[in-house]
């Protein structure tokens, strides 16, 4: 029996993606579901992710749809600087998208992408004081004042008692 | 956002960038530093005096957790007697069961012994005899279900008579003893590297090779096992060598660690910027160590091996002090060390338990010789 090449995904709104299966199974959850479900051409729903996110995942699942299955579970140490230009181009998104795109890769389980969208969150932290952090992602400092000082004053970081 | 993504941005920070944003706000200070340090801002919460009572000094270190509850066995010369502390209850206290002695002539009281649990039986083996003061390899059963009191008679040798050894137990159905202080025929002790594994299966002793790498002799050091890995770090030890009958703090800052499915030891090394060439089982670590102690304890919290309190070697008093309220943290994963003030810590010789969700439970004897127990909150 020739293997379904196209899988349809519903968003949280109900708009219908049609899309390759090699493109699908970057999600390891859409994979996962995919095998259990066999050949079958009812849409998959995806309630967590809204319509122009799933799109913007989409576009992110074709254009690494022939990278190979890299395994991150190692001890090495992780460096941020290594976005390629489309990678850094596709990142070029609001807060609120950026931060979308986290909970969908994280909830899709896509490793790679969980990863450049962390790995870009994180060069939005780097070289920062405490204050401009809380500036960058309108974070409320709910320290008291002398909780302030004291966490300032927290020596444990530089390794030495 | 996700408690996973939290962690991947933090794995691409600095020292210094992760610190400023433990400085933004509550959650993410949490956040930081439970990952740096696996664990947030711990406080010692003493609760000695809510138990009332307390099992015998020379026991704190017998202890055996099984489903919840924690068992501390007294071989005692009329009735033995068994400690039960169940963490299952929302208010914790000691309970207290006489044994009921299977074979009553074969009985042979002992002071302080070392056990281990398979599935809902304690075994136990070695510890000094009451009735001569010198070392014993008595080995016994305590079924917890019907509080029965078995004396095991093994098939083959027995591990030589022993005290402060350790026993692990592994991959459901086996106990490993390591080291221990041993005595000879003229009644001198001595420590021994000697590495021995119970089948429950064969009821039998089997000794491991001694030709292959193996820690130093020692006794009262610590072990745990977890996921078919033992870790053993610490210790004192004296030697035949010596006519002094004074024990010293090891002087091994390592940690050792036995992989009981491939057989193979490797160690942690304690840190030292002079490592060149190095066997690959040996795996040099940065940060501070925990030093030389005896008596401490070892746990594994969040993927991470934690030694707390102990006896240490120091210059000063105020240096002991201090290091006692200090966890000593090492990630394998990164294969660095680091320390957290656990907030009210007196010095303490001591054991944890993890018994709870991140809940630690900590017995042990301050320098006063007094029992102290409590639970490391974070």
């Amino acid at each position: 029996m020739a293997e379904l090449k196209k899988v349809k995904l519903t968003s949280s709104e109900g708009t219908e993606f049609i899309v390759d299966r090699k493109v699908a199974e970057k999600s390891v959850l859409l994979k996962n579901m995919l095998e259990d479900v066999g050949e079958s051409d009812m849409a998959i729903p995806l309630p967590n992710v809204t319509g122009p996110i799933l799109n913007k995942v989409i576009d992110y699942c074709t254009h690494h749809r022939d990278d190979p299955f890299v395994n991150q579970e190692d001890d090495s140490k992780k460096v941020s600087d290594d976005i390629d230009d489309w990678d850094a181009e596709f990142c070029k998104v609001d807060q609120g998208t950026l931060f979308e795109l986290i909970l969908s890769a994280n909830y899709l389980d896509i490793k790679p992408l969980l990863d450049l969208t962390c790995k870009t969150v994180a060069n939005m932290i780097k070289g920062k004081t405490p204050d401009e952090i809380r500036k960058t992602f309108n974070i409320i400092n709910d320290f008291t004042p002398e909780e302030e000082e004291h966490v300032r004053k927290e020596n444990e970081w530089c390794e030495e008692r | 956002m996700p408690t996973e993504a939290i962690d991947i941005i933090i794995d691409y920070l600095n020292v210094k960038d992760l610190q400023n944003l433990s400085q933004s706000c509550r959650k993410l200070r949490r956040a930081a530093r439970i990952f740096h340090f696996g664990v947030n801002l711990p406080i010692w919460k003493d609760i000695t005096s809510d138990l009332t009572v307390a099992p015998p000094l020379s026991n704190y270190r017998d202890g055996v957790l099984i489903d919840g509850k924690f068992y501390i066995v007294i071989l005692a010369e009329i009735v033995p007697i068994c400690w039960i502390l169940d963490f299952t209850q929302n208010t914790i206290g000691w309970m207290q069961v006489p044994l009921l002695i299977m074979n009553r002539e074969e009985y042979h009281p002992i002071r302080s012994t070392a056990g281990a649990a398979i599935k809902n039986d304690i075994y136990m083996f070695g510890g000094e005899s009451r009735l001569t003061g010198k070392p014993t390899n008595i080995m016994y059963k305590l079924e917890i279900k019907t509080m029965k009191l078995f004396k095991v008679i093994v098939n083959g040798d027995s591990p030589t008579p022993r005290l402060m050894h350790s026993l692990d137990s592994v991959n459901s159905g086996h106990i490993i003893l390591f080291g221990g202080r041993c005595m000879t025929h003229g009644n001198k002790l001595y420590d021994t590297k000697d590495f021995f594994i119970y089948s429950v299966y064969k009821n039998m002793w089997i000794k491991y090779d001694q030709t292959s790498s193996l820690p130093s002799p020692r006794s009262l050091h610590n072990s745990i096992a977890i996921n078919g890995k033992l870790y053993i770090y610490g210790g004192q030890h004296n030697t035949l060598r010596s006519n002094s009958l004074k024990t010293s703090i090891h002087d091994d800052e390592d940690i050792w660690v036995f992989d009981s499915y491939k057989n193979t030891w490797h160690k942690y090394l304690a840190p030292n910027p002079s490592f060149l060439c190095l066997p690959k089982e040996w795996i040099p670590t940065t940060g501070i160590g925990p030093g030389k102690r005896r008596g401490a304890s070892i746990f594994i919290l969040r993927r991470r091996i934690i030694i707390l309190g102990g006896s240490i070697e120091c210059k000063n008093i105020g240096e002991n002090e201090k290091t006692g309220e200090y966890m000593n943290i090492f990630c394998p994963l990164k294969k660095t060390w680091r320390h957290v003030k656990v907030d009210g810590m007196p010095r303490l010789e001591c054991v944890a338990i993890r018994c709870r969700e991140n809940g630690v439970f900590i017995i042990g004897k301050n320098r006063d010789a007094k029992i102290v127990m409590g639970w490391i909150i974070d």
